[in-house]
């Protein structure tokens, strides 16, 4: 069944009426997306044609006179979605043990500015002028917008009634996996989650996500300089490998190294000479 | 509008080596009385080339480069050519091509691995006829990668430090994948690689912090300044056409955050943009060169163009996996060099390397190179026919979610990415948008490479499980993607009486244009199985010195009417 969207209450021709009519709709947003060409490393299925009006679950939304509180009701679906892709961690005293995405600064990755540098640098995008980017105002919200509705829409079949936001956590996966079963819906839940990666892994606001996952903290992250140089001490201490006794360090499980300085056993049969020289070049 | 004897475009293993190399020769025996040239289109990261190319700060390493892994900083050191219209079409072949960016050009990204193409390479036939011209061949070009090796201070890695200082020797990630390799009868070996007191920073292949890594910038460049060659970066050239003393140059100078149109008139053009770049400067500037000028002759002779074709993608094949959790070693693929070791074991039988290497985990989360997700039938054989695994729900393995959060968490201690280098077909093609911007693409993948590349990951598969894991599903066989850092051709050299087979001759010199060469990757004939920089810098040292020396073809001192 396919999830429907809230009706919003507000007179057509007030003066919320007229400034949110630059609200993009879903439909722009997709083609937007589409023409940005971003899609392309994250989407794993077909992007549904967003001209084709019979798959659109619902029309443009309506006018809405509370914009500030439905903003923020559709950011916390989208920053409950984005604590569904990467979930922080956290005690029972609710003291965060492991960062998620929004800990790692996912939100502000899903602004246009974010997607365009990535775009470009993917070769997606050609160098936009900047009166485009600047007619593209609005589309960070459309684009929130329309992620936030679809949650709702998913998450009516969980619990009726019941923002994404609210759903317990169970549901709210349950949720999301429906989500990226719907060719109508996937392609916006692969774009958050691209953005919720690149954050996390790529160490765009914070390297919080890389030292959650093993990698060492930044020797100085606002001078972008990550750690550089081994062997060093678990403490981090630079090592010189001509003046310091590795074995020792080592043997007091002190030593942070990049090698096992160890040969690797012969493999009985398998002769190299018929095929490598003496410098290892392949003949 | 301005005037230069010389103009090399770009400066990675083609440009840098045409730019030394001329220019010493015209410094010592022209009495330095004609120009040369460069203009790339990236940034000058040591500051010291360009005198008006702006940039970040220069830190203590004496560069500008950042050590993170940033998609904006990336951006602005690698170039990604990409295939918007298939990436969209799941099952549809589809190719993503890398390239460096900036001055030095893939030096400024590659892994320093430093081969020599072997025999094979250079042998290859299509029927009856030779693919590579002649005058080339492992045993000619060795005095040329020699030379090459020399000046980029090739050495090779070693295992433990009895056998060479501490700097030079191979990761845990290579230990562990030697001991797989093992496992099913082959051998790891260290590599040769381009580097000299590196630091072990790890994380080398994005950008450059410290001075060990070899540079274009440290050696071929710097030989090139010193012979007065002028430099002038964050020049993108649009289009190339001819003019009453040779070429037009029309591009774009954003140096210092403008974007202003220049002009340059030259007598000797050489493009050396890259691969990709190359060719589609030739392919954009086409219409400039038309009746007995025409870039491509071949497509008069035959009906079917050559230029932007028969792009390689050196039998590029990423794939990661996971080793099992009693495996005594850790990966820890983050540390020490991205590559230095390789399993040279199936190059008879398959005429495929296997290199272990690092990738950022955010590549592999996104699904470039390879995926961290578990295959359905990791048995499968063949490109569509592999699928995400299904659990219990019935649904795919989620990309997302805590799970995977819980296997990313391993990411340093039990993944290992590994992937193979091999003899393709040279299925794909440049193309050139409506836009004018450069893409990639490829359509079909013979049977011979499909067959290469099942033997390869066959064997990929068998040694994650010789090691307790298991492999990953990749973006190859699930999405069709072809993923390429050494992409090859595009704008084949070929015997000068073959024109119906190629864009320029044996020199790199276009048919119906003297004195426009392209010697970059774009006129390598065929794949070459191993890392191309050394192969690239060394054809261009064997048609400098054919240049200077007037040897086969005309000497760059008539070229430019010296007396």
């Amino acid at each position: 069944m396919r999830g429907r969207r809230r009706r919003r209450t507000t007179e057509p021709n007030s003066r919320q009426h007229q400034e949110s009519s630059a609200l993009l709709s879903r439909r722009q947003v997709l083609q937007t997306l589409g023409a940005l060409g971003f899609g392309a490393s994250a989407c794993t299925g077909p992007l549904i044609s967003p001209s084709d009006e019979t798959q659109r679950p619902w029309r443009d939304p309506p006018i809405n006179a509370q914009a500030e509180a439905n903003e923020s009701a559709r950011s916390n679906n989208v920053r409950a979605l984005m604590d569904v892709l990467i979930p922080a961690e956290r005690d029972e005293a609710g003291a965060l043990l492991s960062p998620g995405a929004l800990e790692v600064g996912a939100y502000e990755m899903l602004e246009l500015r974010n997607f365009v540098s990535a775009a470009r640098g993917q070769q997606l995008l050609p160098e936009l002028p900047g009166p485009l980017l600047s007619g593209l105002g609005g589309f960070d919200e459309a684009l929130r917008s329309a992620v936030s509705a679809d949650l709702d829409a998913l998450a009516f079949e969980q619990r009726r009634f019941v923002a994404f936001r609210h759903l317990p956590a169970a549901e709210r996966i349950a949720a999301v996996a429906e989500g990226f079963d719907r060719d109508e819906i996937s392609p916006l839940l692969h774009f958050v989650r691209a953005a919720c990666f690149i954050a996390f892994l790529g160490a765009v606001r914070s390297d919080a996500g890389l030292v959650a996952i093993g990698f060492p903290a930044f020797e100085d992250f606002t001078d972008r300089r990550a750690v550089s140089g081994y062997p060093r001490t678990t403490s981090g201490r630079l090592v010189d490998p001509l003046r310091e006794d590795l074995r020792e360090l080592a043997a007091r499980g002190e030593l942070d190294d990049y090698t096992y300085n160890m040969a690797p056993m012969p493999t009985p049969g398998d002769d190299l000479s018929a095929v490598l020289d003496a410098s290892g070049d392949l003949i | 509008m301005s005037y230069k004897d010389i103009v090399i475009i770009g400066s990675g293993f083609g440009g840098a080596v045409m730019a030394a190399r001329l220019g010493a020769y015209v410094r010592d025996a022209l009495g330095g009385r004609y120009s040369v040239h460069l203009l790339e289109k990236g940034q000058d990261h040591t500051g010291t080339f360009d005198e008006e190319s702006g940039g970040g700060p220069i830190n203590e390493q004496g560069n500008r480069f950042q050590h993170t892994l940033s998609p904006d900083y990336l951006a602005s050191i690698g170039d990604v050519f990409t295939d918007v219209q298939g990436a969209y079409q799941r099952g549809v072949p589809s190719m993503n091509v890398v390239a460096g960016r900036g001055l030095g050009g893939g030096s400024l990204l590659y892994d320093a691995v430093s081969l020599r193409a072997p025999t094979e390479s250079f042998d290859q036939l299509n029927g009856a006829r030779r693919l590579w011209p002649s005058r080339y061949s492992r045993a000619e070009l060795n005095p040329y990668y020699q030379r090459v090796e020399q000046r980029l201070r090739v050495h090779r890695m070693r295992w433990t430090s009895e056998e060479a200082p501490y700097w030079q020797l191979a990761t845990k990630r290579d230990f562990v994948f030697a001991e797989g390799c093992r496992r099913i009868g082959a051998t790891a070996t260290p590599l040769k690689l381009a580097d000299e007191n590196d630091a072990n920073e790890g994380w080398w292949n994005q950008g450059q912090r410290f001075s060990g890594r070899q540079d274009l910038s440290k050696n071929y460049l710097r030989d090139a300044q010193q012979a007065q060659v002028s430099f002038r970066t964050e020049c993108e050239v649009q289009r190339i056409g001819r003019a009453g003393r040779g070429y037009v140059i029309q591009g774009i100078d954003r140096r210092n955050g403008g974007s202003r149109a220049f002009e340059l008139e030259c007598r000797v053009l050489i493009l050396a943009a890259g691969c990709v770049s190359s060719t589609g400067l030739l392919m954009r500037s086409q219409d400039n060169f038309t009746g007995d000028n025409i870039l491509d002759p071949a497509e008069a002779i035959t009906g079917e163009a050559v230029l932007g074709k028969h792009l390689s993608a050196n039998g590029d094949y990423g794939v990661s996996g996971t080793i099992g959790a009693d495996f005594a070693y850790d990966v820890e693929g983050q540390k020490g060099k991205p590559m230095s070791s390789f399993c040279p074991s199936f190059w008879r039988q398959h005429q495929f390397i296997l290199i272990p290497f690092y990738a950022a985990p955010m590549y592999m989360s996104l699904g470039q190179i390879s995926t961290l997700l578990p295959a359905e039938r990791p048995s499968a054989q063949g490109r569509a026919s592999t699928e995400p695994a299904q659990g219990p729900d019935g649904k795919s393995v989620p990309d997302w979610g805590m799970a995977y959060k819980s296997l990313l968490k391993s990411f340093s201690q039990r993944i290992l990415t590994m992937g193979c280098l091999a003899i393709d077909a040279c299925e794909g093609e440049v193309i050139v948008r409506d836009d004018d911007s450069l893409g990639v693409q490829w359509r079909v993948t013979t049977d011979a490479t499909e067959a290469r590349w099942t033997a390869a990951v066959d064997t990929m598969r068998s040694i994650y499980r010789a090691l307790g894991g298991e492999i990953f599903l990749d973006t190859y066989r699930w999405q069709g993607t072809v993923n390429s850092s050494h992409p090859l051709g595009g704008c084949r050299m070929t015997e000068r009486e073959e024109t119906e087979h190629g864009v320029v001759d044996p020199f790199g010199e276009s048919f119906n244009n003297r004195n426009l060469f392209v010697i970059d990757g774009a006129i390598i004939p065929t794949a070459l199985g191993v890392n191309p920089s050394l192969t690239i810098a060394a054809v261009a040292e064997s048609i400098a010195d054919a240049l200077i020396e007037g040897r086969e073809t005309e000497g760059l001192a008539s070229r430019l009417g010296a007396p």
